[in-house]
C-alpha cells in the first residue's frame, strides 16, 4: 500500500475534520479552502463543492469570540502553530464548539503555501462543566479539590461561604481544612479517608468545621479519590453541604425524647425495614443489637404485646393503637406503653410510626396515691365509726341511767325500746363494718319481703326527726329474692336516715317498693337538696359525705357494697319529690319465683 | 324552772337527753339542727344550750355556738360531740360559760356540767 493510499484512508475515515487552505491572503476575503474531508461535511453540513474556493470565515458568526479570532489571525500572520477553541456555525445556522489546530505547511523551497487545520467538535466538553456548575449551584453544595501530593486545596465559593471564609483570605492549603476540624471529629475523618484510600470504601461522613465566627457548622461530605500509577491516592474531589439545621432538628428530637422519656420507632414500607431509635434501647435497658433490631424489639416487649403489635400493624387504619405491657428488668417491673399508627401506602405497603414510653414512675405514683387515698379513707372510717358508736353508747348509757327515774311501766318500756333500738344500731354498724371488710360473708336467705319492708317502715318512722313526714308505698306481691336479712335491714334504714339527714324541716321521705320481670326495686325518695349528677358516683365511695368535712360513717357506701354483694345495684336519681332518689335493685332468681 | 335547749340530729340520742334532763327537773326544748336551734333560741327564753357538732345543714353546732357567743357573753353553752377529732379541735372554745364534752357521757357528768354553768 502506498503512503498516499494510507493518507486517503485517513481523510476518508477520521472523525476529525481536515481543512486545507491556501496560505494567503490572510486579510479579507481570507485564505481559500482547497480541500475538506468527509468529516467536514458531516460536521458542518457543507458539501465539498459548496466550500472549496470559499474562506473558512464563512463558518464564523455573530457569537464567535472576536478576541479568539484576533489571536488566530495574529498566529497566521506569524506562521505559528495555532490551537484555539472557537464557536462556529453550521450550514443550517446551528452553533458548535470547534477545537482547531492549525499549522503552516511549507513547499520544497521553504515557502509556506498551505494551512492544514484539524478541527474537532468539543461542544459536549464545553457544555458539561456549565451543566455541572448549574447543578451544583442548585444543590447548594460546596466543592473541594485536594491535591494529596502537594496538599494544594481548592474550595468553591459556596464552600467558603458555608464556613464563613472570605474569598480573598482563603489559603489554598489542606491545613485550611484540617485546622478547622475539631479534634473530636479528626479521628473519624482520618479513619474514613484511610478506608477510602486503602479499601476504596465510599467516603461519606458528617463532621463539624469551625466557622470564621467561632461556632461549629455541621457538614455532610462526600468525596472520591484518584489513584496514581503506584496505587497511592494523588487527588481527591468532593462536595460538602451544610446540615446544621438537620443535625439541630435531630438533636432537638432526641432531647425532647430524652426529657419526656418517649422514644420512637418505625416499621415499613417493607417488612424488612424497621428503625428502632437508640433511645428505645436505652429505655428498654438493652444494648442496641447489631442486627435483627425488629425481632429483638418484639422479644423485649414479651410474646403477648408482640403478637398484638404484629397483628395491629398489618391492618392500617386511621386510629392509633395503644398497647400496655409489663416487663421484668433485673427483678423490677417496668410498665411500658406503646402507641402507634399504621398507615397504608397503597397495595400491600404500609408504614407504621410508633412511640414507646416508660410509665413505671407514673404507675408507681398512681399506686401510691391510691394507697394514701385508702389510708385517708381508713382515717375517715375510724372517725365515722367512732362517732356512730359514741352516739349509740350515749343513747344506751343515758337510757339505762334514766330507767330508775321512770314513773310508770309505760315510760320504762319506752326507754327500753329506745335502748334496744340503739343496741340494734350498734349491731348493724359492726355487721356493716364486717361486710365492708368482707370478713363476714352475707348469709342470703328468703324471707317475706313485704312484711319486712313494713316493719322497717315502722322502725324508720321512729328514727327520723320530728317534723319530717315519712310515707310508705309498698307493693304487695313482690317476687322472692335471696338476701342477707340484717344487711337488707341496715341498707333500708341507712337510706332512710340518709334521706332524713338531707332533708330540711317540712321534709318528706317516701319508702316504696315495686317489681318487674328482672327483680325487686326498693326506693327511698326525699325532698331535700338532691345530689348533683357529678357527685353521684362519689357519694357511694366509702366514707364520702356531703355533710361537711368530718364524714358521717360509711352510709351510702355500705348500701352500695351490700347491693353489689347481693347481685344488685344502687343507683341515684332525681326524685319526683324534688330531692334525691335512691334505688336499690335486687335481681329475682328465675328458678326461685 | 330553768329551760334547756337540746340541739341534736340523732333522734335516739335527742330522746335520751330530753328524758334524762326532764326527769332531773329541767324544762327541755329540742331542735334537730343548728338552724332550728337558732330559731328556737330567738323565740323562747333559754337558760342553757346543749348542742351536738356534726349535724346536717349548712351550719354546724360549733358555728351555732360561736354565733350565740357573738350575741351574748353569758348564755351557758355545752358542746358535745362523738367525733374525737372534733372534740380536740373545738376544745379551744372553752371558757367560763362554754364547756366542751365528749360522747359517750354519763348522766351524772352531764348534770354536773349543767349545774356548774347555771349556778354562775
Amino acid at each position: 500500500m502506498r503512503l498516499e493510499d494510507i493518507l486517503e484512508t485517513i481523510h476518508e475515515y477520521t472523525e476529525d475534520v481536515i481543512v486545507v487552505s491556501e496560505a494567503e491572503p490572510i486579510a479579507q476575503p481570507g485564505p481559500r479552502i482547497v480541500f475538506v474531508n468527509k468529516a467536514f461535511t458531516k460536521q458542518t453540513g457543507y458539501e465539498p463543492h459548496e466550500i472549496v474556493g470559499q474562506t473558512p470565515r464563512i463558518l464564523q458568526g455573530p457569537d464567535t469570540d472576536k478576541e479568539t479570532l484576533a489571536r488566530i489571525r495574529e498566529g497566521l500572520q506569524n506562521w505559528r502553530y495555532i490551537r484555539e477553541e472557537v464557536l462556529n456555525y453550521r450550514k443550517d445556522g446551528s452553533k458548535f464548539w470547534s477545537e482547531l489546530s492549525i499549522l503552516p505547511v511549507a513547499d520544497e523551497k521553504g515557502w509556506y503555501r498551505y494551512w492544514v487545520s484539524i478541527q474537532r467538535d468539543v461542544t459536549a466538553k464545553r457544555t458539561m462543566p456549565e451543566r455541572l456548575e448549574l447543578t451544583i449551584a442548585a444543590s447548594g453544595d460546596g466543592i473541594w479539590d485536594w491535591n494529596i501530593e502537594n496538599n494544594e486545596l481548592f474550595w468553591s465559593d459556596r464552600f467558603k461561604e458555608i464556613v464563613g471564609v472570605d474569598k480573598d483570605e482563603f489559603v489554598p492549603h489542606a491545613s485550611t481544612f484540617f485546622d478547622r476540624l475539631p479534634a473530636a471529629d479528626a479521628k473519624r475523618v482520618a479513619a474514613a479517608l484511610d478506608a477510602h484510600f486503602e479499601k476504596g470504601e465510599p467516603f461519606k461522613i458528617t463532621y463539624r468545621l469551625q466557622h470564621a465566627d467561632g461556632h461549629l457548622v455541621d457538614i455532610s461530605a462526600k468525596g472520591q479519590a484518584a489513584w496514581g500509577a503506584n496505587g497511592k491516592p494523588v487527588r481527591m474531589v468532593g462536595t460538602v453541604s451544610d446540615v446544621s439545621d438537620l443535625v439541630k432538628a435531630h438533636a432537638d428530637l432526641t432531647e425532647a425524647q430524652t426529657l419526656s422519656g418517649i422514644a420512637h420507632w418505625n416499621y415499613g414500607p417493607n417488612p424488612d425495614q424497621a428503625v428502632v431509635s437508640d433511645l428505645v434501647w436505652k429505655l428498654l435497658r438493652l444494648p442496641k443489637p447489631d442486627k435483627h433490631e425488629w425481632r429483638t424489639f418484639l422479644e423485649a416487649l414479651g410474646p403477648l404485646a408482640a403478637a398484638d403489635l404484629q397483628s395491629a400493624i398489618t391492618q392500617p387504619s386511621d386510629t392509633s393503637h395503644v398497647i400496655d405491657t409489663i416487663r421484668d428488668v433485673a427483678g423490677h417491673r417496668q410498665h411500658i406503653r406503646i402507641r402507634f399508627k399504621s398507615r397504608s401506602l397503597g397495595g400491600d405497603a404500609f408504614y407504621v410510626f410508633g412511640i414507646i414510653e416508660d410509665r413505671t414512675a407514673a404507675v408507681l405514683a398512681e399506686e401510691s396515691l391510691a394507697f394514701s387515698e385508702r389510708l385517708a379513707a381508713f382515717g375517715q372510717l375510724a372517725g365515722g365509726v367512732a362517732h356512730d358508736f359514741n352516739n349509740i353508747l350515749t343513747a344506751i348509757g343515758i337510757g339505762a341511767e334514766s330507767l330508775e327515774l321512770a314513773d310508770s311501766d309505760a315510760e320504762r318500756d319506752e326507754i327500753v325500746d329506745d335502748v334496744l333500738f340503739a343496741v340494734r344500731q350498734g349491731q348493724q354498724l359492726t355487721e356493716a363494718l364486717l361486710n365492708y371488710t368482707r370478713q363476714a360473708p352475707l348469709m342470703p336467705e328468703r324471707f317475706p319481703l313485704e312484711k319486712k319492708l313494713k316493719e322497717l317502715g315502722r322502725l324508720a318512722s321512729r328514727t327520723i326527726p320530728v317534723g319530717i313526714v315519712f310515707e310508705t308505698e309498698l307493693a304487695n306481691d313482690l317476687p322472692s329474692v335471696l338476701l342477707d336479712e340484717s344487711g337488707f335491714d341496715a341498707a333500708v334504714l341507712n337510706l332512710v336516715i340518709n334521706a332524713a339527714d338531707a332533708c330540711e324541716h317540712d321534709g318528706v321521705i317516701r319508702l316504696s317498693s315495686t317489681a318487674d320481670e328482672k327483680g325487686v326495686y326498693v326506693i327511698v325518695d326525699d325532698n331535700g337538696p338532691g345530689i348533683p349528677e357529678k357527685d353521684r358516683s362519689r357519694v357511694i365511695e366509702p366514707f364520702y359525705s356531703t355533710k361537711g368535712g368530718e364524714g358521717a360513717g360509711i352510709g351510702l357506701a355500705r348500701v352500695h357494697g351490700f347491693t353489689q354483694q347481693s347481685g344488685g345495684s344502687l343507683t341515684i336519681e332525681e326524685s319526683p319529690l324534688g330531692g334525691a332518689r335512691m334505688v336499690m335493685f335486687f335481681a329475682s332468681h328465675r328458678d326461685e319465683r | 324552772m330553768k329551760t334547756i335547749l337540746i340541739v341534736e340530729d340523732l333522734p335516739v340520742v335527742r330522746r335520751a337527753f330530753k328524758r334524762a334532763l326532764s326527769k332531773s327537773g329541767y324544762d327541755v326544748k329540742t331542735a334537730n339542727d343548728a338552724a332550728d336551734g337558732l330559731k328556737k333560741l330567738s323565740m323562747e327564753k333559754i337558760d342553757l344550750v346543749l348542742t351536738d357538732v356534726v349535724m346536717p345543714g349548712i351550719i354546724q353546732g360549733d358555728e351555732m355556738a360561736q354565733t350565740i357567743r357573738n350575741d351574748t357573753e353569758e348564755l351557758p353553752i355545752i358542746i358535745i360531740s362523738g367525733f374525737p377529732r372534733t372534740v380536740e379541735r373545738i376544745s379551744t372554745m372553752q371558757d367560763q360559760y362554754t364547756k366542751v364534752l365528749k360522747k359517750p357521757i354519763k348522766m351524772e357528768e352531764l348534770l354536773e356540767a349543767i349545774e356548774t354553768l347555771l349556778d354562775q
